[in-house]
C-alpha cells in the first residue's frame, strides 16, 4: 500500500481510457500522454497495460509501507527517493518504508508513476481512469491510501527492450490530417491555418489545450457532430482548441483539423508558453 | 431515406459516416440503422461509437487498419437491402417530471416572456414524443428532438454554477436532461426523479439514440414517493415498443 503525504497540484489515476462507452457520452479519458503511460508498462515488464499515476507542474509525494519496483516516465520532474536523486524510464527498486517526492517539473507537462503489478483501484465502466464527472473525487488527495497488484519482477536488472524515447518538448511538428469540416475554410484560410507557428496556452486541461498566437481565421458553428481526443476545433471567435483525453463526445464548433495519435502525445508534452513553438503538418 | 451516408477516414482509428447537415429525423433515424448495423456486423474490430444528428464516428481497435476496415463498411454497404434486413424497433419512455417549485426554477420566467400561463407550458411539453437523437454533452444527458417553438426560450446569459441531476431544461428549441450534476446554462421547468446515468449497470446511460420519450406531469408528493423506488430499486420505467 502507498500513502499520499501530499497530492500534488493535479495527481490521477490513468490508463488506456474507457472506450466503449461513447456513444453513451462518456468521454474517453485515460493518460494525456499514452505513450509514456505504454513506455512505463513495458519497463515494469507487465503483460498487459496497468493503470499508473500521472501528475502535471509538481507533483505528489508518497509513502511505501512495502518494497517494490517503480517507474518514471514522460515528463521529467524533480524526484528523489528518501532523498536520494533517481533516474527517468528505468525500474527503481523501492525498499519497505520509502518516501518518494516528486518536485517540480523542468521538461514536458506530464509525469508518469508505473508501479510492479499496477494500481488496483476501482474501476468505473472498464477503466480506472479518473474523470471528474464519473467520481465525486477525481485527484488524489492527502492521506490517500492506494493499493497495487502484489507480484514479482522478473528481472531485476535494466530490460534493454524499450521502445525509443522520441524527440519531443521543445519544437513540436503534429502530424494532422484534414478534419471533417477543413473544406469549410477558403485556400488562403487553410493555408493561415497550416503556416502558423502556435504556442500552448497555460489556460490548458486534460479536456482540451488552447493554442495561443492563433492567426486571424474564424469557422461557422456546425450542427452538433462527433469529436474525439485529437480534433483541432476553430470557433466563429477565431480560437483554435484542441480536444484532449477528457473532452466530450460530440461537439459543435468546426472540426477542422485531426491529430495523429503521435501528434497528440508530443502535444501533451509540449511546453507551455510563449517562446515555444508548434506547428501542424498536414499528412 | 434510401441513400447511404459517406464514409471517410477521421484520424488514426477513425470512420466518418456522414449525411448532409441537417437536423430531420429521417437522416437520424437511417444514420442510426446504417450505425447499429455496422457496429453489430463488426463489433470484433470497433472500440465503439458516436452518433449525432447527421454524422456518425467508429473508433477501430488499435490494431485495426483503417483502410481495411473503410472497404469492409463500404463492401457491407453494397450488399442489397441492407434496411430491409435490420430493421430496429424504438422504446418508448415515459418519464416523470415535476414542473412545481423548488424544481422549476425559470418556469415563471418563461411563462412571462411568452404571456403564456404555466399551466399551458407543462401542457406544450407533455405533448410530443420526442425522439432521442443521441447522447452528449454530459455522460447520458439525451438531445432531444421536436419541441413546439411555442416554449423555446434562448439559454441564460450567464450559467449556473450548479444544475441538480434530473433537471428538465429549455435551450432555444431543445429540451434536454441533466443527466448528472454539473454547470449549466439552460433554463430549467422541472426535475424528474429518476437515475438516468448508473455507472452500476451494463448499459449505463438509460436512453439511447433512436429511442423514444414522453414526458408526464406528477406532482411533488408522487415526485417523492417515486425518488424513494428509484433509491431502493423498486421502481421501474413505463416503457413500450414505439413505431
Amino acid at each position: 500500500m502507498i500513502e499520499v503525504i501530499h497530492p500534488g497540484i493535479h495527481s490521477t489515476i490513468q490508463d488506456a481510457g474507457r472506450l466503449s462507452y461513447r456513444e453513451q457520452g462518456v468521454p474517453v479519458s485515460g493518460a494525456m500522454d499514452q505513450h509514456a503511460y505504454i513506455l512505463a508498462n513495458h519497463l515494469l515488464q507487465h503483460e498487459e497495460l496497468a493503470p499508473v499515476i500521472e501528475f502535471t507542474i509538481n507533483g505528489p509525494t508518497l509513502y511505501f509501507y512495502a518494497e517494490t519496483f517503480i517507474v518514471l516516465t514522460g515528463a521529467e520532474f524533480h524526484c528523489k527517493l528518501n532523498g536520494k536523486i533517481i533516474s527517468h524510464a528505468s525500474p527503481i527498486y523501492v525498499p519497505a518504508e520509502s518516501t518518494l517526492e516528486i518536485g517540480h517539473v523542468f521538461k514536458g507537462n506530464y509525469g508518469y508513476l508505473g508501479i510492479l503489478g499496477g494500481f488496483s483501484t476501482e474501476k468505473i465502466l472498464n477503466s480506472s481512469s479518473f474523470h471528474p464527472i464519473l467520481l465525486p473525487q477525481a485527484k488524489l488527495f492527502k492521506g490517500m491510501h492506494l493499493v497495487y497488484v502484489k507480484t514479482k519482477f522478473k528481472d531485476t536488472n535494466f530490460n534493454a527492450r524499450v521502445i525509443p524515447v522520441h524527440d519531443k518538448f521543445c519544437r513540436t511538428k503534429m502530424d494532422v490530417y484534414p478534419g471533417p469540416d477543413f473544406n469549410l475554410l477558403s485556400k488562403e484560410q487553410k493555408e493561415k491555418l497550416l503556416n502558423q507557428k502556435y504556442f500552448v496556452d497555460p489556460s490548458s486541461n486534460r479536456m482540451a489545450i488552447q493554442m495561443g498566437n492563433t492567426p486571424e481565421i474564424s469557422a461557422p458553428e456546425i450542427i452538433t457532430a462527433p469529436v474525439q481526443p485529437g480534433t483541432v476545433q476553430l470557433t466563429p471567435s477565431g480560437q483554435l482548441i484542441v480536444l484532449m483525453r477528457d473532452a466530450q463526445t460530440t461537439g459543435g464548433y468546426s472540426r477542422v483539423l485531426q491529430l495523429t495519435d503521435y501528434a497528440m502525445n508530443s502535444l501533451s508534452q509540449c511546453e507551455i508558453g510563449e517562446g515555444y513553438e508548434a506547428t501542424f503538418h498536414l499528412i | 431515406m434510401k441513400k447511404k451516408p459517406t464514409i471517410s477516414q477521421f484520424g488514426d482509428h477513425g470512420i466518418l459516416l456522414r449525411y448532409p447537415e441537417k437536423i430531420d429525423h429521417k437522416i437520424h433515424k437511417a444514420l442510426t440503422q446504417y450505425t447499429h448495423f455496422l457496429s453489430n456486423s463488426f463489433s470484433e474490430i470497433i472500440d465503439g461509437f458516436t452518433i449525432a444528428y447527421h454524422e456518425s464516428a467508429f473508433y477501430l481497435k488499435p490494431d485495426v487498419s483503417v483502410d481495411i476496415a473503410i472497404e469492409l463498411f463500404v463492401r457491407k454497404f453494397n450488399e442489397a437491402n441492407l434496411l430491409e434486413e435490420f430493421k430496429e424497433s424504438s422504446t418508448l419512455y415515459t418519464v416523470p417530471v415535476c414542473y412545481e417549485a423548488p424544481f422549476a426554477l425559470d418556469i415563471d420566467e418563461i411563462a412571462q416572456s411568452k404571456n403564456i400561463s404555466v399551466s399551458k407550458i407543462i401542457k406544450i411539453h407533455t405533448k410530443p414524443i420526442y425522439p432521442v437523437y443521441f447522447i452528449g454533452f454530459l455522460p447520458g444527458f439525451p438531445y432531444l428532438g421536436g419541441m413546439s417553438k411555442k416554449i423555446s426560450h434562448p439559454r441564460k446569459a450567464s450559467p449556473r454554477v450548479k444544475v441538480s441531476s434530473g433537471s428538465v431544461g429549455i435551450a432555444g428549441t431543445q429540451t434536454g436532461i441533466y443527466s448528472s450534476e454539473s454547470p449549466g446554462g439552460w433554463n430549467i421547468i422541472g426535475r424528474s426523479p429518476l437515475n438516468f446515468f448508473n455507472t452500476e449497470i451494463e448499459n449505463p446511460s438509460l436512453f439511447k439514440a433512436g429511442d423514444h420519450i414522453r414526458f408526464e406531469s406528477i406532482d411533488y408528493a408522487t415526485y417523492k414517493n417515486i425518488e424513494e423506488e428509484v433509491k431502493s430499486g423498486s421502481y421501474s420505467i413505463q416503457k413500450k415498443t414505439y413505431k
